[in-house]
């Protein structure tokens, strides 16, 4: 009986000490990634242990538009977007901040077509595959402008980033509007690229973004993360080769062809990025204005973004002074 | 020492306190135990939950694997990042490549390089698994590695393995573990403290009623009841007293109305004793329809037994001894006795045995109602019954059977006939239109009798459907005004008839009549259109429409001033795809006639036609009234 | 609180190849001004496969045209869960498909179709039907702004 009432009196100490803890989250930070090369420096430098992996999980998804929608439905912590897919995102409501400029594509984005077509002009009452993302409609609406074309001349069909090819060879479209490394793959298989970003002058732009909420409880994870991406352009520029030689393989390019599509991007070190995203307003809102611009004009966003909030530099900061007090230079 | 301390306190007391006691004990105990469960309950959740995952993504990439994507494939495999314990996903092909993988970098390399930069233990648990032969899902803990590896082969020849942490599903269901058990105790306690009070209660209100109901009873006021329910022994002890009350107050009731309702009825009730010779110990009054005395029967001078038909004696007999060796005790049978008259008397009677407290019968009582002129009634519907099912239901199902065919029949025709039909005409429109410039006027006049051929087609098969709906459909008389429906016809052709210049006399004199509305729409439809057709060429084409009663019929006619028919093709015109004359003179398909008759031999009518070669025709449709 | 603003496309549900052809070659060839957008789905498998990309973000069509004839999952079972769907039952369907029987008509408008349209075998004559569709479409659209 005595025994009995000690071992009860124990777990009732027991129980109220357990119900007053409470543990941190132990998940690791998850980023989201689409097959755009260039977000390789980020696969880079998870391969290369560059990022602690017990608090960093970067996932590959099939297309910006998945990544998209997984950001928004709380899934991800942070995604690599499209700068005017950010702005949607934001315009929608969602707290979300800028917190790095990953790549500028001079050429990288591209409307690819089959034979006998070879300029925009002969696409009309054709049928054109499109990703449903802000950026294929924008590189749709370039072409469209510079070419004697009005926009009911085509027919749309919604595709699939991973759809798109298959759909292209079998003759279901006669265009599609795609990016690298798909661009790459299709043009060594003899289709033409018909227009390309080249003629856009920086407005397709990457950009690192990450959920307010998830910015503010884990600051130290989102800088480890940079500091990883800023090895990662690093390794690119100080040993090219070797870094094509990684990752080409699986993009069934060969190195030479990987390092060619690469070209038709301009990847930013952290320090431009910094200098771009500091200041109150930063260089980075007046530079693209222009852009959000557009955006209202093509009724994908109510008005302007409200750029402050959506800007922080506070990550991209503190871990391009981690890189540069290391032991390596972070300098291309 | 324990138990005397124990009985001094009360029921009411000790109750509760040793609920209380226990309730604690048991939830500090429990605490203890869970807490060491925990890491096994995780690693079975985690290994049902990879088994889960495993399963579903087999049944999705095989599903990939047959449209033979490999892009597909590998974005299947990565987006399964996204489960939140998942850290590695590899799909191999039976040469040791990887072909998807979480990761883009490693695909298209030997599974041993693409996981070289993964932690020791991790790599050597990821080859093992891939190596092992096992045919289905495949689950292990690896030494050394807090996390489960599963392997599922995909056809035709891949394998995919999965690595899913323990130790981050661990802490979770650790922390959220103990708010359960807090709030667990909390709950223990708060119902045992309402569970006491409930008992306190009861206990005692309800012995006060059942010493108050068994009074009442012991004084004869057998309504009384204690209404006490529950499983417990004051429940029993009221059920009990309950069903003595009951049963006493149904023995009073019985034995009072037993006498009045057999004094009352024309039913015969008899009572044996189970002895030697089943001597009767109580017959009623009723028994002299049959024409005997009670007396004879009570004395024995008239046995029952030979009373019974002959054919039936050994039916009752067998039946007796079952029911007195193995129950039930009540039942119900047939079987004829003899009036004295000589006659036979169908018996419908009720028997009920009854035991003594030994399970022995004492008794055997029966009610027998004289049914003799419903059952010969009973044999003769029987007879009438089965000779009409049978033949009914031969019938339904030949008509089912004929019914289905022509369904699918017509289904048949109207899809797949008519889908090819749409890729000729369509690639040739295209043809005609985009390769314009390449095709000589000859090809372009090859194109256009295409285009023809199909729409001919198309017409015949429209045709066709329309006849073969006729001959399915079940009309729906409805009182149809026949001007009306007349005038309706005439709009519809109203572009015909002004570029013809026709004449039109209608003179309708049945107001309205009963029959399928659609069907006299058809008839109408296909008989004015005739009319048009054949007397294009008079000048002016003249059609009249009238209707009037007549000795009981509705007649209908429809005349015009065409070019008219010889008399001996009378019925051959009524005939499916007859026609007289050549297309490019009348167009048609040589079905619409046979429609018409069709239609109105379904509506219950007859048609028939009367011409002189360019005389023109009349058709002359007759509905009875 | 914004729209989603890029309208819903056409959603296309049609297993025949030679149709499928034909109906896009249909849509582009109509004399218009404004973009067409078309999603196509191959079977009534694939059709309710987006219901759970709908719930989880994807935009959803402003218009479905189902053809009845279907491999495995008939049209009819198609138009039936979208039309008992808690969020997806105000999608206009339109049933274009070959069948003229009053059954099958008389079943599509009891399970819910908005409107339903035979497949005319003259190609001339469908190119004025996509016309007309595209008309409905776009007003669909104009009334979700």
């Amino acid at each position: 009986m005595y025994n009995a009432f000690v071992a009860a009196a124990f777990g009732l100490a027991m129980m109220f000490l357990a119900g007053c803890s409470e543990a941190p989250s132990p998940l690791p930070l998850s980023v989201g990634v689409n097959p755009w090369i260039g977000n390789d420096p980020f696969v880079f430098a998870y391969e290369r242990r560059y990022i602690d992996r017990s608090r960093i999980k970067v996932v590959e998804l099939a297309s910006s538009s998945q990544a998209l929608r997984t950001l928004d439905n709380g899934l991800l912590d942070a995604a690599t977007l499209t700068l005017d897919e950010t702005l949607r995102l934001a315009d929608k409501g969602a707290a979300i901040r800028i917190v790095a400029v990953l790549g500028i594509s001079h050429g990288a984005d591209a409307v690819v077509a089959r034979a006998p077509i070879t300029k925009p002009a002969q696409l009309k009452g054709k049928r054109i595959g499109i990703e449903d993302s802000a950026a294929g409609r924008l590189v749709l609406a370039r072409m469209i402008e510079r070419s004697p074309l009005r926009s009911g001349d085509v027919l749309l069909l919604r595709l699939e980033a991973s759809q798109q090819e298959d759909a292209l060879r079998d003759g279901w479209v006669d265009a599609v509007i795609t990016y690298e490394p798909m661009k790459s793959r299709l043009q060594g298989d003899g289709y033409q690229v018909i227009f390309d970003s080249s003629a856009m002058s920086g407005e397709l732009i990457d950009v690192l973004v990450v959920r307010a909420d998830v910015l503010e409880r884990r600051l130290d994870d989102v800088v480890a993360l940079l500091a990883g991406w800023q090895r990662g352009v690093a390794a690119l520029h100080t040993t090219p080769d070797a870094f094509a030689d990684f990752l080409a393989p699986s993009t069934s390019l060969t190195p030479a062809q990987y390092r060619a599509a690469l070209d038709g991007l301009t990847l930013v070190p952290l320090r431009q990025s910094v200098e771009l995203l500091a200041g109150q307003p930063a260089p980075f809102a007046a530079r693209h204005a222009a852009l959000a611009e557009l955006l209202v004009d093509l009724e994908m966003i109510d008005g302007p973004p409200d750029w402050q909030t959506l800007i922080s530099d506070t990550a991209a900061r503190a871990a391009a002074k981690r890189t540069e007090s290391g032991s390596w230079s972070g300098r291309p | 020492m324990v138990w005397p301390a124990l009985t001094v306190l009360p029921g009411r007391i000790l109750a509760p306190l040793l609920l209380a006691g226990f309730a604690f004990i048991g939830a500090a105990l429990n605490y203890v135990i869970q807490v060491q469960e925990f890491r096994d309950q995780v690693a079975t959740d985690q290994r049902r939950r990879l088994t889960e995952i495993l399963n579903f993504e087999q049944n999705r990439l095989e599903l990939q694997t047959g449209l033979a994507s490999r892009f597909h494939l590998s974005r299947i495999v990565a987006s399964m990042g996204l489960r939140s314990a998942v850290t590695n996903a590899l799909l191999v092909d039976a040469n040791g490549q990887v072909v998807g993988a979480m990761l883009r970098v490693r695909l298209n390399r030997p599974l041993t390089d693409a996981i070289a930069s993964e932690a020791p233990a991790v790599r050597a648990g990821l080859l093992a698994i891939a190596s092992s032969q096992g045919k289905g899902i495949e689950i292990v803990e690896p030494h050394g590695d807090f996390a489960l590896l599963g392997r599922v082969a995909i056809r035709p020849d891949m394998t995919l393995i999965v690595r899913n942490d323990l130790g981050i599903p661990l802490a979770l269901r650790a922390a959220a573990g103990h708010q359960e058990l807090w709030r667990e105790t909390a709950l223990i306690l708060l119902f045992t403290a309402a569970l006491a009070i409930l008992l306190h209660v009861l206990w005692f209100s309800r012995t006060a009623r059942l010493t108050q109901a068994v009074a009442a009873i012991g004084e004869g006021r057998f309504d009384t009841r204690s209404g006490l329910a529950g499983r417990d022994e004051l429940g029993q002890i009221g059920r009990a007293l309950d069903r003595m009350a009951d049963d006493l107050r149904i023995r009073q009731a019985n034995l009072e109305q037993l006498s009045a309702l057999i004094d009352h009825s024309p039913v015969v009730a008899i009572e044996w004793r189970n002895a030697a010779g089943l001597p009767v110990t109580y017959v009623s009054d009723s028994v002299r329809q049959w024409g005997y005395t009670p007396d004879e029967l009570l004395s024995g001078a008239v046995r029952y037994r030979d009373l019974i038909h002959p054919e039936d004696r050994p039916r009752l007999r067998t039946a007796l001894v079952s029911h007195l060796t193995g129950g039930p005790d009540d039942y119900r049978g047939e079987h004829r006795v003899r009036h004295v008259s000589g006659q036979w008397i169908w018996l419908d009677g009720r028997t009920w045995l009854s035991r003594d407290a030994s399970g022995r019968v004492t008794h055997v009582r029966s009610v027998l109602l004289d049914v003799t002129s419903l059952k010969k009634t009973e044999e003769a519907l029987l007879r009438l019954n089965a000779t009409l099912e049978a033949r009914v239901v031969e019938r339904t199902a030949q008509l089912e059977a004929a019914n289905r065919e022509l369904e699918s029949f017509s289904y048949a025709i109207s899809h797949d006939l008519k889908a090819p039909l749409r890729g000729i005409d369509g690639y040739s429109q295209i043809l005609l239109e985009d390769y314009r410039d390449r095709l000589d006027d000859e090809g372009r006049q090859f194109l256009a009798n295409i285009r023809r051929g199909v729409a001919q087609m198309h017409e015949l098969i429209e045709d066709l459907l329309a006849y073969a709906h006729i001959e399915r459909s079940v009309p729906q008389p409805e009182p149809v005004a026949l001007q009306q429906l007349v005038d309706e016809v005439l709009d519809s052709y109203a572009h015909e008839i002004s570029t013809l210049g026709a004449k039109i006399d209608v003179d309708v004199r049945t107001p309205e009549l009963s029959v399928d509305r659609n069907g006299l729409a058809l008839v109408l439809r296909n008989l004015v259109g005739n009319a048009l057709k054949f007397s294009r060429n008079a000048a002016p084409p003249r059609i009249g429409i009238s209707s009037r009663e007549e000795a009981g019929a509705m007649r209908l006619q429809v005349r015009d001033n065409g070019i008219g028919f010889d008399m001996k093709y009378h019925d051959r015109i009524f005939g499916i795809f007859q026609r007289l004359h050549r297309a490019e003179d009348y167009p048609g398909t040589g079905v619409g006639l046979a429609l018409v008759r069709k239609a109105i031999e379904r509506m219950g009518g007859t048609v028939r036609a009367e011409s002189e070669p360019g005389k023109g025709a009349t058709f002359l449709v007759e509905f009875p009234l | 609180m914004t729209t989603e603003a890029v309208s819903g496309p056409i959603l296309l549900v049609e297993d025949n190849n030679v149709d499928l052809d034909l109906a896009l070659r249909a849509f582009a060839r109509r004399d218009r001004t404004s973009p067409i957008e078309i999603e196509v789905a191959r079977d009534g498998e694939e059709a309710l496969a987006f219901l759970p990309r709908w719930e989880s973000g994807h935009p959803t069509p402003a218009v479905i045209l189902l053809d009845n004839k279907l491999p495995r999952v008939s049209g009819l079972d198609v138009l039936r869960k979208l039309k008992t769907h808690e969020r997806f039952r105000r999608i206009p369907v339109v049933m274009l498909t070959s069948s003229t029987e009053d059954e099958d008509v008389r079943t599509a408008y009891d399970a819910g179709v908005n409107s339903y349209i035979v497949k005319p075998i003259d190609f001339g004559r469908f190119i004025e039907v996509a016309e007309q569709i595209e008309v409905y479409w776009c007003a669909v659209n104009h009334t979700q702004r």
